[in-house]
């Protein structure tokens, strides 16, 4: 389908290329035919003035197109299908107007308005020192945009006084338009695309229209027109004509939506290329997978959610899993969790800065937990950071976050100037938490590491050998019981994991999965930051003040914590319980806390059923919601209502006396 | 350390066709080494270690490892079990010096060869790796990972090395092995 010359010089093109062109729809009537036209015509290629395209016929197997269906176009550019005639083809290319690039003048102060004549936006106002060229100012003809890129080129030399010479005139823009005023044609009942990125309709823009959406402003943000890789270079100017004959307005009245950067050319891959969606294993797959593992996407990783267990249902399967742990001995996976190497003469200093906490006194062989938060005090990581000598740590962060956090470690170590060596250690290492009371005799004889309370407390980290292998050892605490992490190379972690959970065989080990540590950590009132947060939360509200290091010079999002520190809080992370052995419904994470009709607080993360014979969770409450024992009412899905209370973090555990086996 | 060791494609590589190992293949005989830091250039010197000089570029390193400098002040050594060069540099990191640390580098090596391998990067690299020089390392995105390339000559035949983290290993062994089974289908 075609309305401009490059159309037909693109049916040259394929015709040269031993691609048979059957026909072209043009939808321009009553015009003389230019060179390019008659060449092709006379190559033998039938061509149909003044006719659209009204559909693809798609294949049988819809696998591709076996016809088209062109139609004439009546006086006002309607499309009239009872006089359409199908041409069997095997593709379709359209040619039907040009977005010039506007976006990165516009972002340099340059003015646009729409040429009607030309049928595209072309600058009216440029800003002392911005020079336009090109298709951009309605020139097509190559040799008028070389001129006229020269023209522009010399006058930008003049700007910084690098040239003194004479410079041509600009050459003048086309006679014709290159780009149709509307070349969208209505089509009964079928799809009817304008975006192709968001799968956007003409009926979207109706619909949108009709919802009361007249500026185009709206009608972006309401249909996400644009909004897609090719940020509207393809959509952007025909949902503005859409909204203009809706609104019966002049393009100029109907406007254009506001280019931002980063202006991006548009990946021809995203058009025709192979989609990749790239996901990650940890080096334990495939035995979680030969042991019955269930596995479920964790951002761009697959983890074990639990392992099925002979008949069990999925969710005894859970509290089974969590029950070997508290009883006697478990393992899991926890490759995907991030893990940073920080290093240098001032890695201390980094830390201190990027963390809420103190960690210029952490003694050697020690860890501490930490927060990150961001300039607005708003807690954005979690982690551990554990001192393996003066000028070495070794942090670990979230899974979904790592990577993220990295790039912000990178850039402030850049921005401070510091010396420091970071580096990403995530996908090199393997790593696995050993937890319950019989992990450290199960650990003992396979590692060189002296595993005594006395000589590795709690918070302890160590380096040595782990079933021959070298590995980096933390004992840990975040499931509630004694607990040993154990990160080793990845091309040995499926030795050590097999070695371990063989050598766990006296003790019944038995793998457990993301649900059970989930359930597991919650009974011990852990948190998860991006679940039980949100892209609000400070540490006040998370009770997370304990992590603030009292007194520091400086740390990202200080600032504001001051200011969180001498206001009301006015939400606070609580426990959240049902009754021993309740069996009325329960809500999903993220449902309702109702008083008086009024939300004041949600349900952030839920067990239904848990080691200790009650559904538990947390819950972000209003301030004076916190005292234990108050009553809180949930919304359900379905609208009615469970009754459950607040309850003292942690439920499991109180005194730690799990870490002092 | 061998029998320790388990590549994350061992079983997928198993599973290929002849005609696939053809093009693509996954060397398991070698183990990496990274080391990192400010001044990298003077602690080599110190334990005179020859590394290359410019950023991206390589030195060989036995019959098929090579070391380089993928950074102002990093390298990533690629070497046989037991080269001397990789007790030298784990020498060299034990030694009281603050200045260069050891970074894990779990990186998992498969190799393209033959005519097809262009045609494989066509449909899951931006970049021409044909118009690449030899011998130098690139980094890009293959089918959507990041990978490090080396682009090499043996026995008259261009090929390229690709270093990919170790998680991704699988997703991309089957991405090039499906492309590549298109091709030798063809």
């Amino acid at each position: 389908m075609a309305a401009n010359n490059e159309a037909y010089a693109l049916a040259l093109d394929l015709l040269g290329a031993g691609v048979e062109v059957v026909a072209i729809a043009d939808l321009r009537a009553d015009r003389e035919p230019t060179a390019l036209e008659q060449e092709v015509a006379e190559a033998g290629v039938s061509i149909y003035r003044g006719h659209a395209i009204y559909e693809a016929v798609p294949r049988g197997d819809k696998s591709g197109v076996r016809g088209a269906v062109v139609a004439p176009l009546d006086r006002a550019g309607e499309v009239d299908p009872r006089q359409g005639e199908v041409i069997a083809c095997d593709g379709i290319a359209v040619s039907v107007g040009w977005m010039p690039n506007a976006a990165l003048p516009s972002q340099a102060g340059v003015k646009f308005a729409y040429d009607e004549a030309l049928g595209q936006l072309t600058p009216i106002e440029q800003p002392a020192g911005v020079f336009v060229a090109g298709r951009a100012r309605g020139i097509y003809d190559p040799p008028s945009q070389r001129q006229d890129g020269q023209v522009a080129g010399l006058a930008a030399a003049r700007h910084t006084g690098r040239y003194e010479g004479e410079i041509a005139a600009s050459p003048r823009p086309a006679d014709s338009a290159s780009s149709h005023p509307y070349p969208i044609f209505a089509h009964a009942g079928k799809k009817n695309f304008v975006d192709f990125d968001e799968d956007l309709h003409l009926t979207d823009f109706v619909n949108a229209h009709q919802e009361g959406y007249d500026s185009i402003e709206l009608v972006k943000r309401y249909s996400t027109v644009g909004m897609g890789p090719s940020q509207g270079k393809i959509a952007n100017m025909n949902a503005v004509r859409i909204l203009a004959k809706l609104n019966d307005a002049t393009i100029d009245e109907t406007g254009s939506t506001t280019a931002r950067p980063f202006y991006q050319p548009v990946p021809l891959g995203h058009l025709a290329g192979r989609r990749f969606h790239p996901m990650r294993q940890t080096p334990m797959h495939d035995w979680h997978r030969e042991h019955g593992a269930v596995f479920y996407h964790a951002g761009d990783w697959y983890r074990p959610e639990y392992y099925l267990h002979g008949e069990a249902r999925r969710d005894e399967c859970i509290v089974q899993e969590a029950q070997a742990v508290r009883a006697s001995l478990g393992v899991i996976d926890v490759g995907t969790l991030g893990k940073l190497l920080v290093n240098g003469p001032d890695a201390v200093e980094l830390l201190e800065r990027l963390y809420t906490g103190r960690f210029k006194k952490l003694l050697v062989g020690r860890y501490r937990y930490g927060v990150a938060l961001d300039e607005s005090g708003v807690v954005i990581e979690d982690g551990v950071i554990a001192r393996l000598a003066e000028d070495r740590f070794y942090v670990t962060a979230t899974s979904s976050g790592v990577g993220a956090f990295y790039r912000e470690m990178l850039r402030w170590a850049a921005i401070w100037g510091l010396d420091v060596t970071l580096s990403n250690a995530t996908g090199h290492l393997a790593a696995l938490n050993l937890a319950g009371p019989r992990s450290r005799e199960s650990l003992a004889s396979l590692t060189d590491i002296d595993l005594s309370p006395e000589a590795f407390p709690y918070l302890g980290v160590r380096e040595g050998e782990v079933c021959g292998v070298r590995a980096l050892v933390m004992r840990v605490g975040f499931v509630g019981e004694l607990g040993y992490e154990v990160h080793v190379p990845a091309w040995q972690g499926n030795h050590v994991w097999s070695t371990l959970f063989a050598a766990g065989a006296p003790w019944d080990i038995r793998p457990f999965g993301v649900e059970a540590q989930r359930l597991l950590r919650l009974e011990k009132g852990h948190l998860i930051v991006g679940h039980d947060t949100d892209a609000l939360t400070n540490p006040y509200e998370a009770d997370l003040a304990w992590a603030i290091g009292r007194n520091k010079r400086f740390f990202i999002g200080q600032r504001s914590l001051r200011i969180y520190a001498d206001r009301e809080i006015k939400r606070r992370l609580v426990g959240v319980r049902w009754p021993e052995g309740f069996a009325g419904a329960l809500p999903e994470e993220c449902n309702l806390i109702m008083r008086d009709g009024r939300i004041v607080g949600r349900i952030t993360s839920i067990a239904p059923v848990s080691t200790l014979g009650y559904p538990l969770g947390m819950a972000f409450v209003e301030g004076d919601m916190t005292e234990p024992g108050t009553r809180l009412e949930v919304r359900l899905d379905d609208g009615s209502m469970s009754v459950a209370e607040v309850a003292a973090l942690p439920f499991y555990d109180p005194e730690d006396e799990r870490q002092g086996l | 350390m061998s029998d320790t060791r388990s590549s994350p494609i061992g079983s997928l590589v198993a599973e290929a066709s002849v005609g696939i190992k053809a093009v693509l293949s996954h060397p398991t005989d070698m183990v990496k080494l990274g080391v990192k830091g400010r001044n990298l250039v003077e602690w080599a010197a110190r334990h005179d270690i020859e590394i290359p000089t410019t950023l991206y570029a390589t030195l060989p390193v036995g019959r098929d490892g090579v070391l380089a400098r993928v950074g102002d002040g990093e390298l990533i050594l690629e070497c046989a079990i037991g080269d001397s060069l990789w007790e030298r540099f784990n020498a060299a990191l034990q030694a009281a010096d603050t200045s260069v640390y050891r970074v894990e580098q779990e990186s998992v090596t498969l190799v393209l060869r033959g005519a097809q391998a262009l045609e494989i990067f066509a449909q899951t690299c931006g970049l021409d790796l044909g118009s690449e020089p030899v011998d130098r390392m690139v980094y890009t995105r293959v089918a959507g990972v990041s990978c490090g390339i080396l682009p090499r000559d043996e026995d008259s035949q261009r090929v390229f090395r690709l270093w990919v983290e170790y998680s991704l290993a699988p997703y991309l062994w089957e991405i090039l092995a499906g492309i590549t089974a298109e091709l030798v289908a063809d």
